[in-house]
């Protein structure tokens, strides 16, 4: 596949509507490509990019899932055992209806108020999982065809590179870490060499300004004062 | 990306949560606070009844296990609901309206062989993997790329861009394309200074 091939069509950004909304582009004669409505695509797009940057509830639900069958089957087998007018490990399901009905007679507080307290417990946890968002340590890239995903090492390595290349440091003296809407580029250099902490500052904002990401990246370059020696 | 559905997932949880939150709230307070057992006792005489030694006839029982048994079909179907959406073909086609008879069907296995062949020459690439899924009714394309050690992510962007340019101009349509940059990958730096 050679870049050439591309037609004019294709440099449109996706997300520029031509005003006609969800229309075909160009006729389909003159166009090879037959374009998705260009806001649907964008907006299924959107949701898969979504998707990527929140982690998904996948254990929480399996595991209450999980408790509801074995809820489920434990009310079943009683029902069955009371229907059938037998006892199971020798108690009588109705003693036990007898019993919680009565409470709080004849039940040991601590064991009641313990279980009851572990049930809310994990009810609040379900509920905080189902409910806040989870996001992942990952960036969105702006691109005009792809949903671009990237994990926040890639930005921080790609900075790193960038402060070290424009300073000439040694390849393991910078080192990055990306926040939500921050960058840290920390430089280790030798003692006694000089670092051009510019330099580098105008690298890591150049890198950033290509790399466009979303939710934006404020970039700080630091100089370690406390020197190290190399070998 | 797969074909979980996120929002059957979170919806189920938070019901699920509030009624255990209730269930052991209510059970703490029934067991430390009068006032509140008086209010279980009219309850419970109420609705479990008929779940007691010596009642007259054994419906309740009969219904405490059709509950059962629904509560644990709907379970399994939300469990059954959970991954999945991978797919074999991207697309199928029939020609233009008067066209020669026939079916056009392109496999996945050509989509992603086409553009692994195409992506990993490029010096900023480590590894990659192509698959396509089915997600929500559509079929998507996702790229992941382990790019090598401090690969601008603009210049891994701006060449899959291209490469999926070209594969829209040979499959005459725009298929949903998720690139995934991530992490690891090998230690060495980029092949190209």
């Amino acid at each position: 596949m050679s870049p050439a091939g591309t037609s004019p069509a294709d440099t449109r950004p996706a997300s520029t509507s031509d005003g006609s909304g969800p229309g075909p582009g160009p006729g389909p004669g003159s166009d090879p490509v037959t374009a998705a409505p260009p806001a649907d695509a964008d907006r299924f797009l959107r949701r898969i990019v979504r998707r990527e940057t929140s982690a998904p509830r996948t254990p929480s639900v399996v595991v209450a899932m999980v408790l509801l069958l074995v809820l489920a089957a434990a009310v079943g087998t009683a029902a069955v055992v009371a229907l059938l007018d037998e006892r199971i490990a020798g108690v009588d399901p109705r003693a036990v209806v007898d019993a919680g009905v009565r409470a709080p007679d004849g039940l040991v507080d601590a064991v009641v108020i313990a279980g009851g307290a572990a049930i809310a417990l994990l009810g609040l946890w379900f509920l905080l999982r189902g409910v806040l968002p989870a996001r992942r340590p990952r960036h969105v890239i702006r691109s005009a065809r792809l949903g671009v995903v990237v994990d926040d090492e890639v930005l921080a390595s790609a900075a790193a590179r960038a402060a070290r290349s424009a300073t000439r440091l040694a390849p393991d003296a910078a080192v990055g870490s990306v926040g939500r809407r921050t960058l840290d580029v920390v430089l280790l250099p030798a003692s006694g060499v000089d670092v051009a902490v510019v330099a580098a500052t105008e690298a890591v904002e150049r890198e950033l300004a290509a790399v466009d990401a979303v939710p934006p990246l404020t970039p700080r370059v630091r100089v370690r004062s406390t020197g190290r020696i190399d070998g | 990306m797969n074909g979980t559905n996120r929002t059957l997932g979170r919806v189920v949880l938070v019901l699920v949560g509030l009624v255990f939150l209730a269930l052991g709230a209510a059970v703490v307070l029934v067991q430390t606070l009068p006032a509140a057992a008086e209010v279980w006792h009219t309850a419970a005489d109420r609705t479990l009844g008929g779940l007691r030694t010596g009642a007259a006839d054994t419906s309740a029982w009969w219904w405490a296990l059709g509950g059962a048994v629904v509560l644990g079909i709907l379970a399994l179907l939300v469990l059954s609901s959970i991954g999945g959406g991978r797919t074999g073909t991207v697309l199928e086609d029939d020609g233009p309206d008067g066209g020669l008879p026939g079916q056009v069907r392109i496999e996945a296995a050509a989509v992603e062989h086409a553009l692994s062949a195409a992506i990993t020459p490029l010096p900023q690439v480590a590894s990659l993997a192509v698959d396509v899924r089915r997600v929500r009714r559509r079929t998507a394309v996702r790229i992941v790329v382990r790019t090598r050690r401090g690969a601008p992510p603009r210049e891994v962007v701006d060449r899959v861009e291209d490469v999926v340019r070209d594969l829209d101009a040979l499959l005459g349509q725009r298929l949903p394309v998720l690139l995934r940059i991530v992490r690891g990958g090998s230690s060495r730096p980029d092949r190209v200074r």
